[in-house]
């Protein structure tokens, strides 16, 4: 815990904070044709239901009048819903672009027809598919079975018809030894320009499912010096800003400021990840605004009843998270005698939220001196 | 007026500005529907243009012209309202200057003709 003598007004934004937002992450859905061993969105957030199309429409049009300009489209699996593309039309006429992240599963010829029709094509920004393995027996141990087969139809449709498609690895247990196998299948044989990375939480089925899928300490450690290998062999075309690769490329930078005789980093030494809130918010299947879909206790009212302007500028759920970098690592106690906090960040939010039940803290996994201690195990 | 200002156009000849100046002075312009515009209090706005996914920084007077062609107008109609609007202007030819700059900086991605 920390002590802070004034605390800001959790109803004003703080400086830096733009009218609207640039960008919202909404969850158009919670239904899904798959069951994943990790999927964070899944747990509560069945037993809410889905918004009908014309409150998404009008939500649209309150978007589009404030000038937001992206939205990024996921669930559950948004080509459950039957009105997806009622749902882009809108998105379209309100004046905004869009990206999709998707299983992949439902992606047919039909929907790649669809998908050309108008502006849909032209307004979209990217489309990403979920593959966690280089075959069957590895992408479904934490899948549904033949989710593989069918999710690499569905990329090689979209890349066939020249769609701006990315894919997305999610590193759980299951799938560390078949890295190499799986750069090369999406950058050799699919011919991908890269894809990104990260790995699977404690979060939702990951949290309730029973099964160990999350990485452990050791997993972990062979999934950062195995990507930052793969990474160099591939000229960068991995990415990931969260993760094993992520994890790997901060410690790295931090020890070669150390080594140079720096103290800190420039920006960092508080609370100050993520930046996110700064930018974007995020919106529930059922409405409910919150700051991230990973924060969503943290609710800052509902579409169609409270305006989004005003929720993101004065909800104190939002302003919380944005006010954490206001917060030095040096007060929290477990960092007060660390002399590596004007390196850190405290990691992602969300993560301390879920890890500790409270928002302020640090994610052990973005501690330095975790993992020199973890360096020096081995 | 857009965050384009600073490349010495406010005279707009052709010979130093480029083809950037090359606007029709009869025609009528007006604010692209597909362009959306964000207002961020006194610093003016931020105009997208989804299509292209384009982004300019335009200050408050360039806000007062956006919001003023939101229908067709002359460079002359756009002329006599910022004289009424900004009535302390100690340069009224500037005034015309930078409206023709503003028009030629923003054409065509975010102003249409006509």
């Amino acid at each position: 815990m920390y002590k802070q003598s004034a605390p800001p007004d959790p109803t004003l934004p703080p400086r830096g904070v733009s009218s609207a937002p640039k960008s919202v992450d909404l969850s158009l859905t919670g239904k899904c044709n798959l069951k994943c061993k990790y999927c964070f969105y899944a747990d509560s957030m069945t037993a809410r239901s889905d918004l009908p199309a014309d409150r998404w429409l009008t939500f649209f049009s309150e978007l589009g009048r404030i000038g937001v300009q992206r939205l990024c489209l996921s669930g559950g699996e948004l080509f459950t819903r039957s009105d997806l593309f009622k749902l882009i039309d809108g998105i379209i006429e309100n004046r905004m672009r869009y990206n999709i992240l998707t299983n992949g599963t439902l992606i047919n010829e039909d929907v790649i027809r669809e998908m050309q029709v108008g502006k849909r094509r032209l307004r979209l920004d990217s489309i990403q598919v979920s593959i966690d393995g280089s075959r069957a027996e590895i992408h479904d141990l934490s899948r549904p079975p033949h989710s593989f087969d069918r999710a690499i139809r569905g990329l090689e449709l979209l890349k066939d018809a020249g769609f701006p498609v990315t894919v997305r690895v999610t590193l759980n247990h299951y799938n560390i030894p078949d890295l190499e196998k799986i750069a090369e299948l999406l950058l050799e044989k699919i011919g991908l320009s890269g894809f990104s990375t990260n790995e699977a939480e404690v979060m939702g089925t990951a949290r309730c499912g029973g099964d160990n899928i999350v990485l452990s300490g050791e997993e972990r450690k062979e999934a950062m010096m195995v990507l930052t290998q793969l990474n160099e062999r591939y000229g960068g075309r991995i990415s990931a800003s969260a993760g094993p690769l992520a994890r790997a490329r901060m410690m790295d930078e931090i020890k070669s400021r150390l080594d140079r005789g720096e103290t800190d980093t420039p920006g960092r030494g508080t609370l100050c990840s993520c930046g996110g809130v700064f930018s974007k918010m995020a919106v529930l299947h059922d409405g409910t605004m919150v700051p991230c879909n990973m924060l969503p206790t943290l609710t800052m009212g509902v579409i169609g009843i409270h305006s989004l302007q005003d929720a993101w500028l004065h909800s104190p759920a939002i302003n919380s998270v944005r006010n954490r970098r206001e917060i030095p690592l040096s007060v929290l106690s477990e960092c007060s005698d660390c002399k590596y906090t004007g390196f850190c960040t405290g990691g992602c939010p969300a993560l301390v939220m879920t890890k500790s039940g409270r928002l302020i803290g640090i994610d052990p996994l973005s501690c330095y001196r975790e993992y020199l201690k973890e360096e020096n195990k081995k | 007026m857009s965050n384009s200002d600073s490349n010495n156009k406010s005279q707009c000849n052709p010979e130093e500005a480029g083809n950037s100046c090359f606007i029709n002075m009869a025609g009528s312009f007006f604010a692209d529907p597909v362009v959306s515009c964000r207002v961020e209090g006194d610093d003016g706005a931020i105009l997208f243009n989804p299509d292209t996914d384009s982004t300019i920084l335009i200050n408050r007077s360039g806000l007062t012209i956006w919001n003023f062609i939101q229908k067709p107008r002359t460079i002359n109609e756009i002329y006599a309202y910022m004289l009424k609007e900004f009535t302390e202007c100690p340069d009224e030819s500037a005034i015309h200057n930078d409206i023709v700059t503003f028009i030629s900086d923003l054409s065509p991605d975010y102003i249409r003709e006509e």
